[in-house]
């Protein structure tokens, strides 16, 4: 404040006053002219007895217009009278401050336009008395980059995926709240935790090479990897990584974005399965029609009618099967798609069970017994419910004794059937999946199913509402059927 | 006298279809449909051959082979194996057991004939 000390007494209102602060009369009004802050004078009064030329740019008012004015003029009239008092405590107890502290305060240009300031205040005593200087600040661009700060900051907790900063040698130093979740640390724990504790024991080294790329300044997109959960869980993540920057340019530390990939992993994984599930499924009928092809191409002549008799039998078999594995794979796709429009009605299930038989009569040696009473009712849609009824014996035929018995009931507002066979049962192992597709007991190779055909039947029953389950029976085993009457 | 292969394939239409295909290649065949059945068939036939399906219900294929193997029979009578797919871990097993060759399904019948027709030269 060496400037204090040339303070001469000028009457701020007097022309000899202005004269004094006018910015070529004196070092001091030259540097008050430079200043980047609006500067405003005020005498005891509280009437402007300086502006600088930042005050006219700023408000829009020409030095003129302002000086002898009340200060109030600068601000929006919503503020003026109270602002009168906080001017006369100020007087008081005069002292170097911020103004309005934690308060949002306002400018007010000529044209009425209100602005975001920020002021700072410092008694200035001369031998007329304490004037008052204010520095004003236009924080117009400062605030919109807060709340800019603010709505990402924002976005950044309210986010699912992880997002934290770390150091250029991975000290971790923010932790939103999608990472406390993903990895199960807290963000009191997280931060200050080298990155390479999120890595298993046998990816320590990647995190060490993800941080030498990010050193050199490169962005890493979406590496998929494997991370540890604070309780020791693994879980799959796609990380994304950025460099961070000091405002000459140099990198500093990185940011990364971490989405948890495990359930779409699981997803892609069960979808290979089945597709592999689905070509093996394709490949025993394939490799039985390929070969007749090939023996009846090359060997016609040689063979015994017989001989040509079972290879067309076997052929004729093996394309009905593969046939009914592609329809039924179709049916699956669309039923798990909800691509099926059902149509429902009243169907009786004691005429549905008979039409099934007709539909899929039993082979040689197996003898099946129809014991449903008619006027049973169900609301099913009828040509899908053939299909859960045809399938339902199919696999018996397969895989049961030679009796199989059909019986129903009803009650409460739903009806059960219930299909038996006196074979050998499922075998326990199988039990747990076997409404899932491609489960297959260790009889089942040789039975030529398509391996989905109770996997179908459960999406069909439950999208009619009902349930199917399966249960030993004896030896032998036992579907049963419940469906909503009509 | 012709030789004799054992054709162990528990998918009844298949097995048909290879044993056919070596009877007019000019072989004697003998089926088995499991792996208990096949080692007994073994025991029984003396094959000079053995048409081995890797999936099988109750004992699989390995199995058979290990069981083979143990009673030494194996590896003096040559075995092929088939599979639904070869990949480097089934061959790589199939070749650490010693088998001479190893067919994917589903495979020419004639392809069949012809390694046969190597391994009993």
């Amino acid at each position: 404040m060496a400037y204090r000390t040339r303070v001469s007494p000028p009457h701020p209102r007097s022309p000899a006053g202005r004269d004094w602060f006018r910015a070529d009369a004196a070092p001091f009004g030259a540097f008050l002219e430079a200043a980047p802050d609006a500067v405003v004078i005020i005498d005891s009064d509280g009437r402007i007895a300086f502006v600088n030329a930042q005050t006219e740019r700023l408000f829009g008012f020409a030095r003129d217009e302002l000086l002898g004015q009340p200060v109030e003029c600068l601000l929006p009239e919503r503020f003026r009278s109270a602002h009168t008092g906080h001017r006369e405590g100020y007087r008081s107890d005069p002292r170097t401050r911020p103004m309005g502290a934690g308060l949002e305060l306002f400018g007010r240009r000529k044209t009425g336009d209100e602005f975001p300031v920020d002021i700072s205040l410092s008694p200035l005593p001369t031998e007329d008395g304490v004037l008052l200087t204010a520095a004003i600040r236009d924080m117009t661009e400062r605030k919109r980059a807060e709340e800019t700060r603010s709505l990402l900051a924002t976005v950044v907790e309210s986010s699912d995926d992880a997002i934290f900063a770390k150091t250029i040698d991975g000290t971790i130093l923010s932790w939103n709240r999608g990472a406390e979740r993903m990895y199960g640390y807290a963000a009191e724990e997280a931060i200050g935790m080298p990155v390479a504790d999120l890595a298993p024991p046998d990816r320590k080294v990647e995190t060490e090479e993800l941080l030498a790329v990010i050193a050199r300044g490169e962005v890493i997109e979406q590496f998929e990897t494997v991370r540890v959960r604070r309780d020791g869980t693994l879980r799959d993540v796609s990380l994304t990584l950025s460099p961070t920057r000091d405002p000459s340019g140099r990198v500093i530390g990185s940011s990364t974005i971490a989405r948890d990939i495990t359930e779409r992993k699981r997803m892609e994984a069960a979808r290979d399965q089945f597709i592999a599930n689905a070509a093996h499924e394709l490949r025993t009928p394939l490799a039985t029609l390929a070969g007749l092809g090939e023996i009846l191409a090359d060997h016609l002549d040689e063979m015994s009618r017989e001989q040509v008799a079972q290879s067309l039998a076997a052929l004729r078999r093996q394309g009905e099967r593969a046939n009914a594995l592609v329809a039924n794979l179709l049916d699956l796709s669309q039923l798990d798609g909800g691509r099926v429009r059902f149509s429902f009605g009243a169907v009786d299930a004691a005429v549905a069970a008979r039409r099934a038989l007709d539909a899929a009569p039993p082979p040689t040696g197996t003898e099946v017994t129809i014991s449903v009473p008619d006027g049973l009712s169900v609301w099913v849609d009828p040509v899908r419910f053939d299909q859960v009824l045809t399938n339902v014996l199919t696999n018996a035929y397969r895989y049961g004794g030679p009796k199989v018995t059909m019986s129903g009931n009803g009650s409460d507002g739903s009806v059960e059937l219930a299909l038996s066979d006196d074979g050998s049962g499922v075998p326990p192992e199988l039990v747990p999946r076997l409404f899932e597709p491609f489960a297959r007991g260790s009889n089942a190779e040789s039975q030529g199913g398509s391996g989905i055909g109770l996997a179908l039947c459960r999406r069909l029953v439950e999208a009619f509402g009902g349930e199917i389950r399966y249960e030993s029976a004896g030896p032998g085993a036992r579907f049963t059927i419940r469906l909503p009457t009509s | 006298m012709s030789a004799t292969v054992l054709v162990v394939e528990d998918e009844v239409d298949l097995l048909f279809t290879i044993a056919l295909s070596l009877e007019l290649n000019g072989y004697r065949v003998v089926k088995a449909a499991s792996g208990e059945e096949a080692v007994d068939m073994v025991e029984k036939e003396r094959p000079d051959a053995v048409v081995l399906d890797i999936r099988l219900p109750g004992i699989d294929g390995w199995e058979v082979l290990n069981r083979l193997r143990q009673r030494g029979q194996f590896p003096a009578t040559p075995v092929v194996l088939l599979s639904a797919q070869v990949d480097a871990a089934t061959a790589a097993r199939a070749v650490e057991l010693g088998c001479h060759a190893h067919l994917a399904k589903p495979f020419s019948t004639s392809e069949l004939s012809g390694v046969l027709r190597d391994l009993l030269r």
